[in-house]
């Protein structure tokens, strides 16, 4: 809908929420696989017609300032609605604003899935591996867009339509193939920020680099509810054509003006130790004299020769390297792996400290995302003789790691791991997941979100040998339903399943025949928008009675449930958490059930449920005590009135209610 | 002549006696195995020497802050998950350590003590308190001029 730049102003009416055949324009049906195919995008130059480029003189030989908006969108961790819709999706970033400067919740906007806190509450939340290599704002999200030219960018601007605020980091690819940070959130720029759209352009870092790829990084944490961004916006000065050419000239240049430690020969590391360098000229004599009254005792101790004045004042004074060597490598195991590398190159002692096996058991690149290549991956395989948790997350976009140097390491170290996380790994072939499969019997955890190429990598019996797995995580990926149905009779064990978005190839009532027959020790299942999900399906999931988590959000949509529900709540009573978004065969006996059988529910989602009633709502937060987050959004038959009461019953009852009237009254 | 059962005595390195709780003195994995092998029974025996407990490699300097760091800890109580003890572990070393800017030395001694008198939270608080300085260190160099190390030679990998 939103690449309609030509015609102006936004298409389809605000109450859309998903793309029904009817809704969708032609045009607003974006191919998404082919756009994250491409590249090189050669671009026809349709979309800046409307007097988006802030023109001053556009000399070829000069290069002018311009400012554009998004061409296209090559990657992004989570988006709120499913790839064929028009909905809140990442595609929706693409070209100019079409609400803003308004404020509120449309679906012609990107949205990411998750908010605030809540999913690192709830069952299903999982521990970072390697912790202490999150920077203090860790990133939870991202997109990366493209633009239709190169500039060297002056301001980047982010235009936010809900609840602003959610943006830390912003990330440019220049064509020297790094990625630099142009801008970098600090504490303060968390505060809360007042609920009013904004162009939000912070200032950037001074920079040459040459780019038409941003990502931009997203922090949920402080957010109330779902951030949305309407556009963005790269402006900077173009570059002409010439320079352009030398630029690109064949390898071997580099131009980038990194350089952090130039020149590691040995002579000049023995130079660096020195630090005072007496001068000789002129007047020999002279200086020395000079020397010896004024710098010899500085230079006596720069160079750490003690006096034996200060030998009898000094007791026996411990040094960092008299620490046995389990203190130190205790010490070494909190540091980041920056830190720790740096450690090793500080003398030999510690290089074979930083070195040792024990300190790569869990490791994880996914910060370091923009400095992980194969070399480093060979380092690490080195080192990583122990491993038992990797996380490569977001690492390898651009080919900075090759799938067979990935195969190697594999190969090499897999077979202790026990925790292995690729979300949004995009170097990923079917040869990569084979050798998961083959090599990794041990998994217990396998994470492979935003993996959804077509035909997706996950088929045939690739994943056969997995028997041990607790957790699944396939959200936002595609893979074969045969596959899927295969792995649930082999993993017993299972307890979290994430299979949101999987698309319309999967019948969901075939998963959870399954699950209701092999996998009851389920503790978590996220089946976000999934079709062919019936109330048999429901029923047969009631037969996992340890079921604490349940997210069934825009799943059976206008689907009666009979008494499925009723059985679902009755046989799971350890159930914290349910998303019931938008299931609109909910009746009121349902809401009933859920406020006498959800006694341990901490979460609800009724977004969009009709025939919700105010009674309904009081009798809920009555009975469900352990209740901390109702979302009841778009519920339209909840009138003004009601939604004041229900305003005093969150602080009443002490429950974050979530409503519509938050922005409606504008 | 005979002392209570409650307390404990313990002799530091340079000859310094210290009365300690026996509660206190439990959070030392070391006690343990003196109080199971030594000190059997408490014997009211006319041999005081026999029930001191010697700690041979705990200067009493550095004993004084380790009985700080024990008796904070027993104040603050039980605290409700792992996350929150050791922000309360990291919390009371800082306090510990105090106003007055300790040497390096002071605290590596403290580390080692805490080895050797075998108390987890105190080594894991020293420990991490290290790693904090050396994650505050811009550069390799940086590193070297903070702890003093001498650069040995050229690194081969």
């Amino acid at each position: 809908m939103s690449l309609l730049a030509l015609g102006g102003g936004g298409g389809g009416s605000g109450g859309t929420e998903d793309g029904s055949s009817s809704d969708t324009e032609p045009d607003a049906l974006i191919d998404f696989t082919a756009m994250l195919m491409e590249r090189k995008h050669e671009c026809n130059g349709g979309w800046f017609s409307c007097g988006s480029k802030l023109q001053s003189q556009a000399h070829e030989d000069h290069g002018y300032y311009l400012g554009q908006y998004v061409l296209g969108v090559l990657d992004f961790s989570s988006q709120y609605g499913i790839d064929y819709s028009i909905s809140y999706t990442a595609a929706n970033v693409i070209g100019r604003p079409t609400k803003f400067p308004a404020y509120g919740d449309y679906p012609e906007t990107f949205t990411m899935r998750t908010y605030g806190d809540w999913w690192q509450q709830a069952p299903s939340a999982t521990q970072e591996i390697q912790a202490q290599n999150l920077p203090a704002v860790p990133t939870h999200d991202f997109i990366v867009v493209y633009f239709e030219k190169f500039v060297v960018p002056t301001e980047v601007a982010i235009f936010e339509t809900f609840n602003p605020g959610g943006v830390v980091r912003i990330w440019a690819y220049s064509i020297t193939k790094r990625w630099t940070c142009l801008w970098e959130a600090t504490g303060n720029d968390l505060n809360r920020v007042p609920r009013d759209s904004r162009r939000f352009a912070p200032p950037l870092k001074k920079n040459n680099i040459i780019t038409k790829t941003l990502r931009i990084d997203f922090n949920h944490s402080r957010l109330n509810y779902y951030t949305e961004i309407d556009a963005i916006m790269l402006c900077g000065r173009t570059v002409p054509m010439r320079c352009m050419h030398q630029l690109l000239a064949p390898a071997g240049k580099r131009l980038a003006n990194t350089g952090e430690e130039s020149g590691n020969g040995p002579i000049i590391c023995k130079l660096r130790t020195l630090k005072f360098q007496p001068s000789c000229q002129g007047n020999d004599a002279v200086k020395l004299h000079e020397f010896i009254n004024n710098d010899l005792s500085k230079f006596l101790m720069d160079s750490r020769v003690e006096s034996e004045q200060q030998k009898n004042t000094s007791t026996t004074r411990i040094c960092l390297t008299d620490l046995p060597c389990e203190i130190l490598l205790k010490i070494l195991s909190y540091l980041d792996l920056k830190s720790l590398f740096r450690m090793g190159q500080v003398s030999h002692l510690f290089y074979d400290i930083s070195t040792h096996p024990l300190l790569y058991c869990d490791l994880s690149l996914k910060a370091y995302w923009q400095l992980a290549d194969s070399e480093l991956l060979c380092t690490l395989a080195r080192r990583a003789t122990m491993l038992r948790k990797l996380d490569l997350s977001w690492c390898g976009g651009f080919g900075e790691i090759s799938p067979t140097e990935f195969k190697k390491f594999l190969t090499q170290r897999g077979d202790n791991i026990t925790h292995l996380r690729l979300n949004s790994c995009k170097f990923l072939n079917a040869s990569c997941i084979e050798t998961v499969g083959i090599v990794c019997d041990n998994l217990i955890e396998l994470s492979l979100r935003n993996c959804s190429t077509n035909p997706p990598l996950l088929n045939f019996s690739c994943l056969a040998n997995l028997k041990n797995l607790e957790r699944l995580d396939l959200f936002q990926t595609a893979f074969e339903s045969e596959l899927l149905l295969s792995m649930l009779e082999s993993n017993r064990k299972l307890k979290h399943l994430n299979l949101a978005f999987c698309g319309v190839s999967v019948n969901m009532d075939n998963v959870a025949t399954h699950l209701g027959t092999y996998n009851t020790q389920l503790v978590s299942l996220d089946m976000w928008k999934a079709h062919f999900l019936s109330a048999r399906g429901l029923q047969s999931l009631a037969r996992c009675q340890q079921l604490e988590e349940l997210d069934l959000g825009w799943c059976m949509r206008e689907a009666t449930l009979g008494d499925s529900l009723y059985q679902l709540l009755y046989n799971c009573p350890k159930l914290k958490k349910l998303f019931l978004s938008a299931m609109r065969g909910i009746t009121e006996r349902d809401l009933m059930h859920i406020a006498t059988l959800g006694k341990n529910l901490e979460q609800l989602d009724l977004m969009g449920i009709l025939n919700i009633t105010h009674e309904r709502v009081y009798d809920i937060l009555v009975h469900c005590s352990k209740l901390k987050l109702l979302d009841l959004c778009f519920c339209d038959n909840l009138m003004d009135s009601d939604l004041d009461v229900i305003a005093d019953w969150s602080r009443l009852f002490n429950v974050d209610i979530k409503s519509s009237r938050i922005y409606n009254s504008r | 002549m005979s002392h209570q059962p409650e307390m404990l005595q313990m002799r530091t390195s340079d000859g310094v006696v210290f009365d300690v709780s026996l509660k206190v003195a439990q959070q030392m994995g070391l006690t343990h195995n003196w109080l199971q092998t030594e000190h059997g029974e408490l014997r009211s025996s006319d041999d005081d020497d026999a029930n001191i407990m010697p700690l041979d490699r705990v200067s009493s300097e550095i004993f004084k802050l380790v009985l700080n760091w024990c008796h904070a800890i027993q104040a603050s109580g039980q605290p409700a998950d792992p996350k929150s003890k050791l922000q309360q572990e990291r919390t009371i070393f800082k306090n510990i350590l105090g106003e007055s800017n300790p040497s390096d030395s002071t605290i590596f001694e403290l580390i080692m003590a805490a080895d050797y008198l075998n108390i987890e939270g105190l080594l894991e608080a020293g420990t991490q308190h290290v790693a904090d300085v050396i994650n505050g260190c811009d550069s390799v160099e940086a590193i070297r001029v903070r702890f003093n190390i001498m650069y040995d030679g050229e690194m081969d990998h």
